[in-house]
């Protein structure tokens, strides 16, 4: 029995479900919601997975936000080329590369379950490969994701490197003939003439990056390489010169000029009293002004020893300028007591941090250890990374894993694996591989 | 298919599974957020925002069944966080405007009675009676304790009571 009270609320109930619901606008409103989801979510969640080898390797993920018309735009027209260039064409050194002809035709395909992987063509030389690749469908695919993507000899047998990317988190098969870019870098001197690419497809991808409905083919691309294209395509300028920035002393060892990139070996000297992290504007400059930029999707850096860290830049070898410099005026950089973040995941307290107060936050999200950090700018590379985290005895925390989440209104911020069963107690320790602090100067270095 | 397999599905990234979700709600949550923001316009709008905060955070949700509870709980912060932007209560004429003729005067009467409780009680009020919620359920949305949301109603239920007899207006219930 209801009270007179409730039942003159209940009228109101009443009024309100006689209003009449607008139901267009409410799919319409549903469908922009999830379509909203899904656009942050492909942008910018960007999860890195860190092994103890690959803490020595700084990668860029910016090149998207930047791309350049200008440069692209002439070689379009080279037939066949286009979806390529389209894809590197925020790389001059590789759009230079197809523009003189140095990339090999593949043109092999594998096809099970209604869908096709081809491998269109590759760029090689001696220190990487690049594929392009794509999947099709003649079938009702609609989104497949590469779950295993393998590159070996004819054997089957494994090619060392020191890095190999690839994309295909998500392929979405409407967008059809979509290329996709794989990187493979060699290490070490094995370069066999025949290949074999070898993929596993799933369906669907969760948020947590597991496969969906894995498929239970391996399409596999035997392929072969002209290894005399690239034979003695390499050129080395010994430099070994010192310059000072901010007293803090940066000597570039060596140039090395390869048709898909240029590595700059730079050696920091032992007594800095600074960490320096990377160069904010490397730059090689000819007679003429044209400048090339260091890499910016890809590996950026590689670290030699704790002083030593090759850069990469784009390539000039196709070019062959007269006069060639080498031009930076900002490093990144903070002082050697600072590059130590530790905090006390118990009470979610920042022990120590950089001075800047550029760590805003430090939270806990389901099993993660949440880091907050405020940007250096709206949009593009964060430039914050670091080793992977150490309790206080040392050992290291979690998986070696982390993710990064950021867009232009929200802070920058980095989770890391850490809480339950087994997590240990604080306070734990990371130690900074890159940060957006700065030291200023001026460098120009004759190379050629 | 039932609620908690769509659940457990969109958990997993089903896009197809989340949004039918969205569709098996979106017409209490757009009564919801008119009683809240008064207009249909933003009614609407509140749901896009939900679907997108929802959407983002649907592997979050532990127990598929709290999964109504959450979704609406995700709504009425945002239609506080709304309401607190626009500094002061707006009395829009939006909301009655689309009701019929014969609804618009039990609904005023009962806005400007419940108008004059403090935003909790009313908040408990509103879910309870104009919104359908079982007590439990208001338990979860407000992420509090079912013993509380009793208290509230109680005391909401007895200012009422006290409020619409000096009105003179019960015996005519």
């Amino acid at each position: 029995m209801l009270n007179a009270e409730e039942k003159k609320l209940t009228k109101a109930q009443e009024a309100l479900e006689n209003i009449e619901v607008p139901e267009l606008q409410l799919d319409e409103a549903i469908a922009a919601g999830i379509s909203k989801g899904k656009r942050k979510k492909k942008q910018n969640l960007l999860f890195m997975r860190t092994f103890a080898s690959a803490a020595i390797l700084i990668f860029a993920f910016t090149a998207m936000l930047r791309t350049s018309e200008t440069f692209a735009s002439y070689v379009t027209s080279l037939p066949g080329m286009e979806k390529i260039v389209e894809l590197v064409r925020f790389d001059k050194g590789l759009t230079s590369a197809i523009e003189n002809d140095f990339a090999q035709k593949i043109g092999v395909s594998d096809e099970h379950d209604g869908l096709k992987v081809t491998l269109d063509s590759v760029i090689v030389d001696e220190q990487m490969m690049v594929l392009f690749y794509k999947v099709e469908t003649s079938g009702a695919h609609k989104e497949v994701s590469i779950d295993k993507f393998l590159l070996t000899d004819q054997e089957g047998k494994g090619i060392e490197e020191i890095a190999f990317s690839y994309d295909g988190w998500s392929i979405d098969m409407q967008d059809k003939g979509r290329l996709l870019q794989a990187t493979f870098e060699f290490y070490g001197d094995h370069r066999p003439d025949n290949f074999k690419l070898s993929m596993e497809l799933s369906e669907g991808r969760t948020e947590e990056g597991e496969p969906m409905n894995k498929l239970a083919d391996t399409w596999v691309i035997p392929f072969s390489i002209d290894k005399d294209a690239f034979k003695d395509k390499k050129e080395t300028i010994e430099v070994n010169e010192t310059v000072e920035i901010e007293g803090q002393k940066v000597t570039v060892e060596k140039v090395s000029i390869y048709p898909t990139r240029i590595g700059v070996t730079v050696h920091f000297d032992e007594g800095n009293s600074k960490q320096l992290f990377g160069f904010e504007d490397l730059t090689l400059v000819d007679e003429t002004g044209e400048e090339w930029a260091a890499i910016n999707n890809g590996t950026t850096a590689r670290h030699m020893d704790e002083y030593t860290k090759e850069f990469f830049l784009q390539s000039n070898f196709f070019k062959k300028p007269e006069e060639l410099y080498l031009r930076f005026n900002s490093l990144r950089a903070l002082d050697k007591d600072e590059v130590e973040i530790i905090v006390d995941p118990e009470k979610m307290e920042v022990l120590k941090a950089p001075a800047d107060g550029r760590l805003i936050k430090v939270d806990r999200e389901e099993n993660h250890l949440l880091f907050a950090f405020q940007k250096g700018s709206r949009e593009g590379h964060n430039h914050i990374s670091f080793e992977q985290a150490v309790d206080q005895n040392g050992k290291e925390i979690g998986d070696g894993s982390a993710s990064f989440r950021w867009n232009a209104e929200s802070p920058l911020e980095v989770l890391i694996p850490y809480f339950g069963e087994g997590a240990s107690p604080g306070p734990i320790t990371l130690r900074l591989n890159d940060y957006p602090a700065a030291i200023k100067g001026e460098a120009k270095i004759r190379l050629k | 298919m039932e609620l908690q397999e769509l659940v457990q599905k969109a958990k997993k990234g089903d896009e197809g599974a989340f949004y039918e979700l969205m569709q098996l709600h979106k017409v209490r949550l757009y009564r919801i957020a008119l009683s809240y923001l008064k207009n249909s316009e933003d009614a609407v709008e509140a749901l896009q925002e939900v679907t997108y905060r929802a959407f983002r955070s649907i592997r979050k949700v532990k127990e598929p069944q709290y999964f109504t509870t959450w979704l609406t709980r995700i709504l009425i912060n945002y239609c506080n966080d709304e309401l607190k932007k626009r500094k002061r209560l707006l009395v829009s004429d939006d909301l009655i405007s689309l009701m019929g003729a014969e609804h618009q005067s039990s609904w005023l009467e009962v806005e400007e009675v419940i108008g004059k409780l403090d935003s909790k009680t009313r908040q408990v009020i509103e879910l309870k009676y104009v919104h359908d919620f079982k007590i439990k359920e208001i338990a979860e949305i407000l992420e509090c304790p079912e013993g509380t949301v009793k208290t509230w109603l109680n005391k909401g239920l007895k200012e009422l009571r006290g409020q619409l007899e000096d009105k003179g207006g019960l015996g005519y219930a």
